[in-house]
Formats: C-alpha cells, sequence, structure tokens
C-alpha cells in the first residue's frame, strides 16, 4: 500500500512539472476506483461514468492543491463522493425545473460474464434499496458498509460530525434491512 | 430503562467486528446482546448485509480503454471553450438559473421561520451544532423532559422511528418543531435547557 501511494505521489509530481502523460497513467490507476465509489452512491452505471469523469477534469485542475498530508486514495474518495452527491443534486434540480424526464431506470451496461444472475439479483435489490435513501445515508452507507471505511475517515471526507453519521448509519442499516426483508418475503 | 451509553460503545464494536474483521472484545459484546434484544438485532442485520454489500463495481471491459481518453478529451474541450463559467452561462441554463433566482427570491420572501427546533442528542449528551444556533435550540437528552413532551403529545409524529425514542441508539436525527406549543411550553423547555 505505501508503494502505491508513493507511486501515487511520484505520478502527481511529474504531473505538476509538466507531464502529462503522467495524468493518464493516474486516471488509469484509479479510474475503477472511482467508477465503483460514484456507481454506488449514484446507483447507476451512467450516472456513474458521467461522475466518474467530472472526478478527473477537477482533478486536473486541482492536483496541485493536493497537499500530500494523507493518502491520495483518501482525497479521491472525498472529490468522487461530493462529486457524485453534486450530480444526483443536480438532476434532482433540473427534474424541478422540468429539464430532464422524470426519475427512470437507466440500462446498466455492465459486463459481468463471471457473475452469477443470482448475485446480480441481490445487487439490483440493494441498488434499488440504496436509491430509495436520503443522499447522505446512502453515502454514508456506502463508504462505510462496502469501502470499509472509519467513522472519522468518512468525517473528513463529507465534512460531518462522527455522531451525525452513526445516526446516518443506522437508520440506514435499519432501511435496508426492513426494505430487502420485505422483498426476500415476496419472493 | 437500558443504558443507551453502553448500546451506543457496544453498537460500535460490533461495526468494528463484522465491517472490519476486528474480533477483539467478543466476550464483551455476546455478554451485552444477550440481555440486550435490540443490539442484537443490530449485529444480525449487519451480517446479514455484509455479504450483500461486499461487492466492488469496475469499468466495463468496453469502457476500460477509452475512459482516460475521454477524460482527456473533456478536459481538452475545457481548455478551448469560449465562453466563462458564471459570466458566460451555457443557454441551455440560462433559463433555469433565471428561474432559480425568481423562486428563490419568492422563497425568501414568504419563507417561515421556526421559532425553534429541538435536536435531540442521546449519543453523548454533548450539544450539537449541526445547524446555525440562530435559528435552533437544542435539548440534550434529558429523560424527565422529553416524557413530559411526549405525554403532551407536543412532538408530532413525522420523524424517524418513534421506538427508538427510548432505547434508540444514535438519537441526533430527531427533530422537532415546535409548532403548537404554548409560550409557557417553550420557556419552560428553554429554561431547562440553562440547567441541562
Amino acid at each position: 500500500m505505501a508503494a502505491s501511494h508513493r507511486e501515487d505521489n511520484e505520478l502527481i509530481d511529474r504531473f505538476l512539472d509538466g507531464d502529462e502523460q503522467a495524468f493518464n497513467v493516474l486516471v488509469r490507476k484509479h479510474q475503477d476506483f472511482v467508477y465503483n465509489v460514484s456507481r454506488k452512491i449514484t446507483g447507476n452505471h451512467e450516472d456513474a461514468i458521467e461522475s466518474a469523469q467530472r472526478v478527473f477534469v477537477k482533478l486536473y485542475d486541482r492536483l496541485s492543491s493536493f497537499g500530500k498530508s494523507s493518502a491520495f486514495t483518501t482525497w479521491l474518495y472525498r472529490v468522487a463522493a461530493n462529486e457524485s452527491l453534486n450530480l444526483i443534486r443536480s438532476r434532482k434540480l433540473k427534474r424541478w425545473f422540468g429539464l430532464e424526464d422524470a426519475e427512470k431506470e437507466l440500462p446498466s451496461s455492465d459486463d459481468t460474464p463471471f457473475e452469477s444472475m443470482l448475485e446480480e439479483e441481490k445487487k439490483e435489490q440493494l441498488d434499488r434499496v440504496l436509491k430509495t435513501l436520503p443522499d447522505r445515508q446512502r453515502t454514508v452507507f456506502v463508504l462505510r458498509m462496502s469501502e470499509g471505511l472509519s467513522y472519522q475517515e468518512i468525517s473528513d471526507i463529507l465534512g460531518v460530525s462522527t455522531g451525525s453519521l452513526k445516526a446516518s448509519f443506522f437508520h440506514a442499516v435499519k432501511k435496508i434491512t426492513n426494505a430487502l426483508g420485505k422483498i426476500y418475503e415476496e419472493q | 430503562m437500558k443504558n443507551n451509553k453502553d448500546c451506543s460503545a457496544i453498537r460500535d464494536m460490533i461495526e468494528e467486528n463484522v465491517l472490519r474483521e476486528n474480533s477483539e472484545k467478543h466476550a464483551e459484546i455476546h455478554k451485552h446482546i444477550a440481555s440486550c434484544i435490540e443490539c442484537g438485532k443490530y449485529m444480525a442485520d449487519l451480517v446479514m448485509l455484509q455479504p450483500a454489500t461486499g461487492y466492488h463495481y469496475a469499468l466495463p471491459g468496453s469502457e476500460k480503454g477509452k475512459f482516460s481518453a475521454l477524460v482527456r478529451t473533456r478536459i481538452e474541450a475545457r481548455k478551448n471553450r469560449n465562453w466563462k463559467p458564471v459570466l458566460a452561462v451555457r443557454p441551455a441554463f440560462q433559463i433555469a438559473l433565471m428561474m432559480l433566482v425568481v423562486v428563490s427570491v419568492v422563497l425568501y420572501l414568504f419563507r417561515s421561520e421556526p421559532e425553534h427546533l429541538f435536536v435531540l442528542d442521546q449519543t453523548d449528551l454533548e450539544f450539537m451544532t449541526i445547524y446555525s444556533p440562530e435559528d435552533y435550540a437544542y435539548i440534550v437528552y434529558d429523560e424527565e423532559l422529553m416524557s413530559l413532551l411526549y405525554e403532551e403529545t407536543l412532538f408530532e409524529e413525522d420523524t424517524y422511528m418513534p421506538e427508538y425514542w427510548y432505547n434508540g441508539y444514535y438519537g441526533n436525527e430527531y427533530f422537532y418543531g415546535t409548532d403548537g406549543l404554548t409560550d409557557e411550553e417553550i420557556d419552560y423547555i428553554i429554561q431547562r435547557l440553562g440547567e441541562v
């Protein structure tokens, strides 16, 4: 892990020294990571792609402000989570103004040749339930449960107190287990 | 009544155990959940959810190769764009921006200001600093006060899961407006705020 951090910092230094190719390497190295966080928070492939691209465009402009006091991936978490939340908010705003169609299920074009149909169905069920949560609860749940971050790390990323995060996580767990329980009962 | 501080600490341990596979303090957890159904259920929920959430998404193979090229295209497009943000808004957003300004002005003119909004914090008996103090007052967890308010049905029922009211875990998301409170009742609450 330490080697990976060192490699990130070297790439950043090279980019800041004018080596554009270093930025491309950085993108390729972290694109899956950013996509994964964005995919889980936005809940669909198209928005995740859009959000992930915005993250890297933003990085291009702001890499010079990365202080290296924390790991680059922690910084990426922050940008990816906030960018995904911004995208969700802008979607809601556009719908409110009638500039965008009402929420629709966007088809996923994920390639999953090696995953069973059952696993895929579980993922989709969880995604559907996650979409019904308030933005903060969903984000905290994803970062805590799926990414395994500590409350302090999430607090640093979202700028929210750990007490409030714990409340959000607790409510998210309750809502998800209730919703999934109902789905399983119906089946 | 259960000790909420115990539950809070135990649930932190449960999360560490289940989510981060840190198996310390096993005995302490099991001793607690033997007599606490809520915490036991919370642990069961986490255990049930963990496999379902452990997956990771990766960019589909068809998009892996072109992703960095698309990012690069957007960066170049930004460098070359002939409009400036804020000063020259893209036409598609001009109407939305105007409407936003109009709606904001209307909402501002007709805003209703709650006299107080109480944030109940059962977590650590500390004042929360979630919202601007000029608009909100805060209460720490206070059983007697909550009983009084509950009996007087001063709290509206919109809220997050009332069953967690007394035995709840992290209570700092219970928000209640004071619509319907008399001046005497508000005075009483503010007086109690000074005492706790």
